[in-house]
């Protein structure tokens, strides 16, 4: 095959016209409700955005099975950010552009969702993300912008209380640099001071390191009661492993993310014993969460994770505040209407089935989320209950819950 | 549609002054610059802290390309004397270097946080919708660097470097400085891949180390590769397939029977190999003129 120009021109008209064609057909689809799905299904983020977009397609299926949203089918476009806010900016682009969805749903890493959320912004459509980074809570977004992940604020408050209700007085932090570490060892040192509790090393490690032994070391000259570790499964591995031969003193603490079921086969159940791990663990009693984990286990044979529990919120309430909205599928409708069908007061739902006719019938609903309560505040965040787990002979034993009520925020 | 063909245009209007960039050192200077994201990335970081700061776009800007070319000379003064392998790894290492740089001078640049709200200039300007006025602004750029690229190609700066591309010993035969005139190539290549960064930086509004991997760098040289090395014409379209490839196949996947989206990804990324390979195979040096092939000059000794 040898392309002349001509060919080549008369190939790009062809692609061209297909697109152009593409987007009349979005256009001729206007009465749906049409959802951008911008997760990571490719790079660092896969494992998380796979189980998102899944959760999107079943719960779509599910709503469009009984008459879509007050008559609009829902209509899922799904681009991959591929862990990455460039790629993550041009698939926000062709949503916005080209299949003018009235949301979009499902960034994960914060670095993407700062990169995509000024497009949603400009576009005045609702973006929902899982992205724990802080700036995310103060970034200028006209109210355009929501997460049902917790802020790392909020979990560095988590931590301390869980080290202060432990009996721990002194605290080192290791962790990863990238935002989420970062927001951590931000917070963390100030909320621990205010239960009592004191600092005495700090180190920020980069990822893929041959040996973090002198980054160990640094961090823990000063003896300290607890070691909380804010990276991922692999690098976590690593670092425990060497802190381990090192023989140092300290009781771990981390995300439940983190220390998973990897993590702990990685550095052996015995050596796990103990570790404190803290979670924003799914809503399990909630309808909602029972409903996802029926959806995703029927199609996928798996639990619902975090991760699925909250693509199932994203989408249940911008379905829910476009049923309120009496169909209005702008953004600034759906806005308008989020907190009242997410937040108290009103009757308690967590799936289409019992929010759907009630709302219907003028009934106001506080829907109550599959990964929490999802009663967002000003800045868009949501409250999530924590659960404290600890390591017993290889699995998670709960300790208790840290309400969100408990938590001294200010 | 229109406005994702805009967005589209706009995007490929910064990837050109990045292919113009390396275009100048590889194709027609023959430096093997394996670390370009690292001047993109200085750019952008330049022009976005100083504009935060209050000072004008122009001049931030500016101040980035300076920015650009000082790092350029700096690294071009230490390892331009090496040989063309040792420093293709340098520069690689370099913009490793820059990276890291931006992720850990935390103070300065907000690290792994990275700088939200940078602000798009002339907004509203005459009443322009915002991208519009973003894209003249971007074609003006890409333009101006498109002339400059020509004339400079065809000036004897550019002659004496295809000189130096071709046979290194003879140009310095000839009483070339051979270091000087690199240099020179370096700043130019930098001093554009810079005014591609502050572009992009003002144009996704929102920079971190993240959009700086050398991912960046690779992607430019396939532009290049696929225009043609030493063509400027063969910038444009390389770069103009380049995104092509990467954003056609998004569209390619709308029509795809319902398979399950997250393996459609995984099918896509085998796609935009696929298809940069073929476009490199079979649509390369559309530009027409490419490196002359020139056999080595041997010294018996």
């Amino acid at each position: 095959m040898k392309l002349d120009r001509r060919q080549f021109l008369a190939t790009g008209l062809a692609g061209g016209a297909t697109a152009l064609l593409g987007g009349g057909l979005a256009r001729a689809q206007a009465e749906a409700l049409r959802i951008g799905a911008l997760t990571p299904l490719t790079g660092g983020g896969a494992v998380y955005g796979t189980t998102m977009s899944r959760t999107y397609t079943l719960l779509a299926d599910e709503i469009n099975k009984v008459g879509g949203v007050a008559g609009k089918p829902i209509q899922l476009f799904t681009e991959d950010t591929q862990t990455n806010p460039d790629a993550g900016v041009r698939g926000a682009r062709k949503l916005v552009d080209v299949n003018r969805v009235h949301a979009i749903m499902g960034t994960w890493s914060s670095a993407v969702t700062l990169a995509v959320a000024p497009i949603a912004v400009q576009a005045r459509i609702p973006q929902f993300c899982v992205s724990s980074s802080p700036v995310i809570s103060t970034f200028k977004d006209d109210d355009f912008l929501y997460r049902t992940a917790y802020s790392q604020a909020v979990i560095s408050a988590v931590y301390a209380t869980t080290a202060q209700s432990l009996g721990f007085k002194t605290a080192a932090l290791l962790i990863l640099n990238n935002p989420y570490g970062i927001g951590l060892g931000d917070s963390f040192p100030d909320r621990f001071a205010k239960v009592g509790g004191k600092v005495t090393g700090k180190v920020i490690y980069n990822p893929n390191q041959s040996s973090y032994r002198s980054e160990i070391q640094q961090a823990l000259a000063g003896k300290p009661d607890v070691i909380l570790f804010g990276g991922y499964t692999p690098d976590g591995i690593q670092v425990f492993k060497e802190w381990f031969q090192l023989g140092l003193g300290g009781t771990w603490m981390g995300p439940g993310f983190a220390f998973d079921q990897k993590f702990i086969q990685g550095i052996g159940a015995q050596a796990a014993e103990g570790i404190v791990v803290v979670e924003g663990a799914p809503n399990l009693a909630a309808t909602a969460y029972k409903n996802a984990d029926k959806l995703f286990r029927a199609a996928h044979n798996q639990d619902a994770d975090f991760f699925a529990a909250m693509a199932y919120d994203h989408l249940m309430v911008v379905s829910l505040s476009v049923l309120a909205g009496k169909g209005d599928t702008s953004g600034d409708a759906i806005k308008g209407q989020i907190r009242k069908v997410s937040n108290p007061p009103g009757k308690v739902v967590g799936t289409w089935a019992e929010a759907a006719p009630l709302i219907r019938t003028g009934e106001k609903v506080n829907y109550e989320g599959a990964s929490s309560s999802c009663d967002f505040d000003e800045n868009g965040d949501v409250q999530t209950d924590f659960g404290v787990y600890r390591i017993k002979s290889g699995k998670w034993a709960l300790d208790r819950v840290i309400k969100f009520g408990e938590l001294k925020t200010s | 549609m229109t406005e994702y063909l805009i967005a589209l245009a706009t995007i490929v209007g910064i990837q050109v002054l990045l292919t113009l960039g390396l275009n100048f050192h590889y194709g027609i200077t023959g430096l093997v610059n394996f670390g370009h994201v690292a001047f993109y990335a200085l750019g952008a970081y330049a022009s976005a802290l100083l504009t935060l700061a209050g000072v004008p776009f122009l001049v931030a800007m500016g101040a980035g390309v300076g920015v650009a070319v000082l790092a350029s000379l700096l690294l071009g003064t230490a390892t331009l004397r090496l040989g063309e392998d040792y420093f293709a790894i340098l520069t690689l290492g370099f913009s490793e270097f820059v990276r890291l740089l931006l992720l850990n001078a935390r103070e300065l640049t907000r690290g792994a946080l990275g700088i939200p709200g940078i602000p798009r200039p002339w907004r509203g300007l005459g009443g322009v919708p915002d991208h519009i006025m973003y894209l003249g602004l971007v074609l003006i750029a890409v333009g101006v660097a498109f002339a400059l690229c020509e004339v400079l190609a065809r000036s004897p700066l550019g002659r004496t470097l295809r000189a130096i591309r071709d046979d290194e010993q003879a140009a310095m035969a000839l009483g070339k400085d051979v270091l000087r005139f690199r240099l020179t190539s370096l700043g130019w290549g930098a001093g554009l891949a810079a005014v591609a960064g502050s572009l992009w930086a003002h144009y996704v509004t929102y920079v971190v180390p993240d959009q700086f991997t050398p991912e960046i760098t690779f992607y430019t040289w396939m532009a290049m590769i696929i225009g043609g090395p030493g063509s400027t014409r063969g910038a444009l379209w390389g770069t103009a397939i380049l995104v092509a490839v990467l954003e056609g196949t998004r569209f390619a996947k709308d029509v795809m029977p319902m398979i399950d989206e997250p393996r459609l990804a995984a099918l896509r990324q085998v796609a935009i190999g696929l298809g940069l390979i073929l476009m490199t195979v079979y649509v390369r040096k559309l530009g027409g003129r490419s490196r002359p092939r020139v056999a080595p000059a041997t010294v018996s000794g």
